[in-house]
């Protein structure tokens, strides 16, 4: 499409060099510090209790591998899937904002009514992810700050500090958790 | 056109709007004025960098970009869907397994 437009790369958030530059590694400590700082906080007022690990020996770093291979496909895949072409396409006629939040309810929209056990607070935390990710592409000019911060974040909240996702732990998350706040709400099991 | 042929290049600083002229450069022919050759005969000798890519003739530098990327998604769209499945099983795993997600984001970055 950038041949047919005549356009480059860049025009869509996608730098052709420095893929893994600053943008990429500052979007990974965003990523893994906001979800350290959600569970944290949660963890502060008794939400949250480590038990203990989950893994041992080699089994943490044979998941460890392949969840970093996993999340980073995840942030790649949505993120060229929701933002990239599809933003600077629909900004072109509408405007980037108007763009950016009609694109952020779809990303919500998908995963609450694609994955299981979603409610409509994963809709609305999921959209406002994705806000954020577009407000990250405004600033930065580079897709590769929200494909960093999409990893971590999701590394983050399925292997280090694991939580349910579509009603279910992931197989091989690093350690063994529970979650006060999910027994005391009794609303069944959580989406993202 | 002179035999010599007279290179001149400025560099603009665009922010500064200043123009630095550079020396002209002299012309490679004329090591070889002795065979009365032309500047079209110098060229010959050159390397053609903006035919060949990789020295095949039918792969020119315009047409690498789609046919790598034709390559690539058609190679990405082999491994997801035909290797991958054939030794991980993928259906018999559960939502959350790290080589299912790793297969359907894969699937997912070929159809796109």
């Amino acid at each position: 499409m950038a041949r047919i437009e005549r356009r480059r790369f860049h025009n869509y958030g996608i730098p052709a060099g420095n893929a893994f530059g600053v943008d990429f590694q500052v979007g990974l400590a965003w990523g893994a510090a906001s979800t350290s700082l959600l569970v944290g906080l949660i963890a502060a007022f008794g939400g949250y209790r480590i038990l203990g690990l989950a893994l041992h020996g080699g089994a943490i770093w044979y998941f460890l591998g392949l969840w970093i291979i996993a999340n980073l496909l995840i942030g790649f895949s949505e993120e060229l899937q929701f933002r990239a072409y599809l933003l600077a396409t629909l900004a072109d006629g509408i405007g980037f904002w108007p763009a950016s939040i009609l694109l952020s309810i779809g990303f919500g929209a998908l995963h609450y009514f694609l994955k299981p056990h979603e409610r409509w607070e994963d809709f609305v935390s999921n959209g406002l992810l994705g806000q954020f990710v577009c407000l990250t592409l405004r600033r930065t000019g580079s897709l590769f700050f929200a494909i960093g911060f999409h990893a971590a974040f999701d590394l983050a909240n399925v292997f280090l500090w694991p939580g349910q996702n579509a009603g279910e732990y992931a197989v091989g998350h690093l350690l063994e958790t529970r979650w006060a706040g999910l027994a005391m709400a009794n609303r069944g099991p959580a989406g993202s | 056109m002179s035999e010599i042929a007279l290179i001149s290049l400025t560099i603009s600083f665009r922010i500064l709007r200043i123009k630095i002229p550079v020396k002209p450069l002299r012309s490679i022919g004329s090591a070889c004025d002795g065979f009365k050759t032309g500047p079209r005969s110098l060229s010959r000798g050159l390397p053609r960098y903006e035919k060949n890519l990789l020295q095949l003739p039918w792969l020119t530098r315009r047409l690498a970009p789609p046919q790598f990327l034709s390559a690539f998604s058609w190679g990405l769209g082999f491994l997801a869907n035909w290797i991958v499945p054939k030794i991980f099983h993928p259906k018999e795993r559960p939502f959350l397994d790290p080589v299912g997600t790793i297969l359907d984001e894969l699937q997912a970055l070929s159809r796109y």
